[in-house]
């Protein structure tokens, strides 16, 4: 079932163009001149119940602006958004009862009071039922470890703790969608992998959708089962990481451990044509090859023989493919040097 | 038309009746900015106080008041100041600044309600921490303080009420400038001044130059202040207490209404810039 629906959304913000020098602010107070920048350019998509989506892209390519509109703090200024059939910005006071929002870079608990004064207090906002009430503050106590810092002010805690309590207050009134902007900021590793596994676990248990941007590519290929590749406001991709990978990355990478290095150059002479030097040191042969070039059967072979002539040195090699950061790159540079 | 009669439902009043608290709860948080406010407003009375006494030593008492009329004028004045000034205005236009407001409008409340709602758990705070230990100093060590326990008393709190929404109003609308103009805390500054000057705090209206305070009437101000002082002074004849109270009730309703207007048409230019 589609819980997301958004069609040919836009939003272009004016930006006033800052003249230089003392001249140009005398000057930008009689005649401001503005610049129109498209936040958002004619994006259309949809969600469907129970999936994790990963919104990702460079800086000021409008994950922010699409986000805000999605949870209906920003007026889009063309297009549709429909989430479960609201229209998030027009009916925000009945919308935003069914979903959760956590800002990695702004916590919504309040500064002065404890971690259970502020839940409560949500409890009366959303009006979650009592016995609801006890249920999910249980779960979500055991969940995210917060038993030791229910009645620490929560300006008392640190990061990772600020943020385990903010978004199990998201969580408080069940929504069915969650929506977190850079959750993992600031955050360790060992939390950022807790983090990932309490949102795998309540995806798996409640069903919840999450939606998530964030820039640490490892979580979101960790997490997401679809990806959205947002640059200068347009999508570039929508689908699963692995469909990512099969159309704008088919090469592979090789790569060769060495005992012995005066083979090296040896070794290089005998390589097919297919396989590329990407880099070399003195233990290590790092080569790249594209998989509709060269058959895996005649790669097989080749390492085969390798590895049977001793004199080569030749005592390891890995098959690796190419990680979300590269794909990434290499799809955002194809796409400049397309549209220059 | 149809977001303005969406507004005006009257939201179920249990979870503004939990932010009042919550605000309560936030402006207790801190014990010693509590006490060092607490100490702060007696130096503002005697300074007061003192300045009187000298006025009518000086033979400048010519004002319609007598000395303990005049005192009890402007105790009344910055006991009510403590609970209608709230710096409502700066925390509205500071939370659009920073972009905190996102915070807000991702739960299910009204904005304008909700900060009301802060505003009166504020307001219950000093009530209960400043105001009514003030009041209670004044009673017991300033023999020319006016305590008059009558109607009038009643007529007090019902203009006092009306009075503090009035000012809220006028703190939001400020507040609200943010939207439009990101940096407001000079207009937020001169406005706050204006309206001391001319809501009778600083001086009652009634000693202004006549022309300026037959204007002043006109306006909303007064019922800051000015009018609910008078009550307590006893300087308003009862039968003109209804016709006053339904004028001061239209004006706040005016500007409740003004900034249902105005907070819409700031959400819809509101960028919240930066993540």
């Amino acid at each position: 079932m589609k819980i997301i629906e958004i069609s040919a959304l836009q939003k272009t913000y004016r930006i006033n163009k800052k003249k230089k020098g003392v001249k140009g602010i005398i000057s930008n107070l009689f005649r401001p001149e503005y610049v129109f920048k498209k936040a958002v350019n004619n994006i259309s998509f949809d969600i469907e119940q129970g999936d994790i989506v990963g919104l990702i892209g460079p800086n000021g390519a409008g994950k922010s602006s699409l986000i805000k509109m999605l949870v209906g703090i920003m007026k889009p200024d063309a297009g549709s958004v429909k989430v479960f059939g609201y229209e998030p910005f027009r009916q925000r006071r009945l919308y935003t009862k069914n979903i959760g929002v956590v800002f990695g870079q702004r916590s919504s608990l309040w500064w002065d009071l404890s971690v259970i004064d502020s839940f409560e207090l949500l409890r009366k906002i959303y009006k979650v039922p009592d016995a609801q009430y006890d249920e999910t503050l249980a779960y979500l106590v055991k969940t995210f470890d917060l038993q030791s810092l229910l009645h620490q002010p929560v300006r008392m805690l640190s990061l990772g703790q600020k943020l385990r309590c903010t978004i199990a207050s998201a969580m408080l009134h069940s929504p069915d969608i969650l929506f977190l902007d850079e959750p993992t900021i600031g955050l360790d590793v060992l939390s950022i992998d807790q983090l990932l596994s309490i949102l795998e676990k309540m995806n798996r248990e409640r069903q919840t959708t999450i939606f998530i941007t964030s820039h640490d590519l490892n979580v979101v290929e960790r997490l997401c089962r679809r990806i959205l590749l947002v640059y200068n406001g347009e999508i570039l991709f929508n689908g699963s990481f692995p469909d990512a990978i099969k159309r704008f990355n088919t090469y592979k990478r090789l790569r060769l451990s060495l005992s012995n290095k005066d083979k090296l150059s040896e070794l290089v002479e005998k390589l097919p044509s297919e396989l590329k030097v990407e880099s070399s040191n003195e233990t290590q042969l790092v080569l790249v090859f594209n998989h509709q070039e060269l058959s895996y059967d005649r790669l097989l072979d080749f390492l085969r023989l390798l590895l049977l002539d001793k004199s080569t040195g030749l005592y390891e090699f890995y098959l690796e493919k190419p990680d979300l950061n590269e794909l990434i790159l290499t799809l955002f540079y194809s796409y400049r040097k397309d549209n220059k | 038309m149809s977001i303005l009669m969406q507004q005006l439902r009257f939201s179920p009043m249990r979870e503004y009746g939990s932010i009042v608290k919550m605000s309560l709860m936030r402006f207790a948080a801190y014990k010693a900015d509590l006490v060092i406010h607490f100490f702060t407003y007696p130096v503002v009375f005697i300074a007061q106080f003192c300045f009187i006494t000298a006025m009518f030593t000086q033979g400048l008492g010519q004002t319609g008041y007598t000395v303990s009329q005049l005192l009890t004028y402007y105790s009344m004045g910055w006991l009510l100041r403590m609970i209608n000034h709230l710096g409502m205005d700066v925390s509205v236009s500071q939370t659009i600044l920073s972009g905190s407001i996102a915070n807000l409008l991702i739960k299910p409340v009204n904005h304008h309600h909700y900060v009301l709602s802060e505003a009166l758990g504020k307001a219950a705070g000093r009530m209960l921490f400043y105001c009514t230990p003030a009041f209670l100093l004044l009673c017991l060590c300033v023999k020319k303080f006016e305590i008059n326990l009558d109607i009038n008393t009643l007529w007090f709190i019902v203009f006092a009420i009306t009075g503090f929404m009035i000012c809220f109003e006028l703190q939001y609308f400020i507040g609200c400038t943010a939207f439009f103009i990101t940096v407001n805390f000079q207009i937020a500054w001169i406005l706050d001044m204006i309206i001391r000057l001319v809501s009778g705090l600083v001086v009652p209206i009634s000693l202004f130059p006549k022309v300026m305070a037959s204007l002043l009437e006109y306006l909303p101000f007064q019922y800051i202040y000015y009018v609910p002082i008078q009550i307590w002074l006893g300087k308003v004849p009862a039968e003109k207490m209804l016709s006053c109270l339904f004028v001061g009730f239209c004006w706040l309703f005016l500007l409740y209404f003004v900034n249902v207007l105005i907070r819409n048409a700031g959400l819809k230019k509101l960028a919240i810039s930066g993540g």
